[in-house]
């Protein structure tokens, strides 16, 4: 990102214009710019953490028990108390987990990259104002000859209080 | 016991990632909405410099002029 002092684009200092994509530039590093593994961070966070993802596990787990309990009986491949789906569940757990902890460091990351560039906003907010100051004050001395010519000119001013 | 703490652990994470991604998506959006009211602010204060630009360059015009006729 870079930072360029621009007096007639205060807060589109960081912006980039990328085409179709995110208007916020935060967004736009954060998600059109990520590595691959930022992405696969994501991609896999976010098919995990849906409603399919959840309803298919259910079906999966009630059709592995309902196979092995009932229907197979006698010739079940994991009777109870289903020793190989616990190992499954185990294996799950041990993906998501890693996954939840990618995801987490992605939202710092969001997080650190919006603090960044308030920051950078604000401080460029910061020189308009300055400088918005400053042609005020020229003003008011320019306005102030022109009362003092005026004054000259015609005796006696009332200053407005 | 182990089977019943292993399905807990199979649901939690999933639905712990279900949580953050609504919650990302929500981060998304609110920077979006606020990158257009910042479209707007920045031409706002823009504007405002413009103006007094304008302004001042009137005002030393007239500064000008009184200084020519006195």
């Amino acid at each position: 990102m870079a930072v360029e002092a621009s007096p007639e684009t205060p807060t589109g200092v960081l912006r980039k214009h990328l085409p179709g994509g995110y208007l916020h530039p935060v967004n736009q590093v954060h998600v059109e710019e990520a590595t691959l593994g930022e992405r696969m961070a994501d991609r896999v966070a976010g098919a995990i953490g849906t409603w399919p993802f959840l309803i298919a596990q259910g079906v999966l787990i009630v059709g592995w028990v309902v196979v092995n309990a009932i229907w197979l009986l006698n010739k079940s491949w994991d009777p109870y108390p289903f020793i190989l789906l616990n190992l499954m569940f185990s294996i799950q757990a041990a993906y998501t987990g890693p996954v939840l902890l990618l995801a987490g460091n992605r939202a710092a990351q969001y997080d650190r990259l919006r603090l960044e560039h308030t920051a950078a906003v604000e401080e460029a907010a910061t020189r308009v104002t300055l400088e918005i100051l400053k042609e005020i004050e020229k003003n008011t001395e320019c306005t102030l000859k022109v009362a003092e010519h005026i004054r000259r000119r015609h005796g006696e001013f009332h200053r407005p209080a | 016991m182990n089977l019943l703490l292993s399905l807990q652990a199979t649901y939690a994470g999933p639905i712990v990632l279900l949580a953050g991604n609504r919650q990302s998506a929500k981060d998304r959006a609110t920077l979006e909405h606020a990158a257009s009211e910042a479209d707007k602010g920045g031409e706002a204060i823009n504007q405002i410099l413009r103006e007094i630009r304008k302004n001042t360059t009137l005002t030393l015009a007239m500064l000008e002029d009184l200084e020519k006729g006195a």
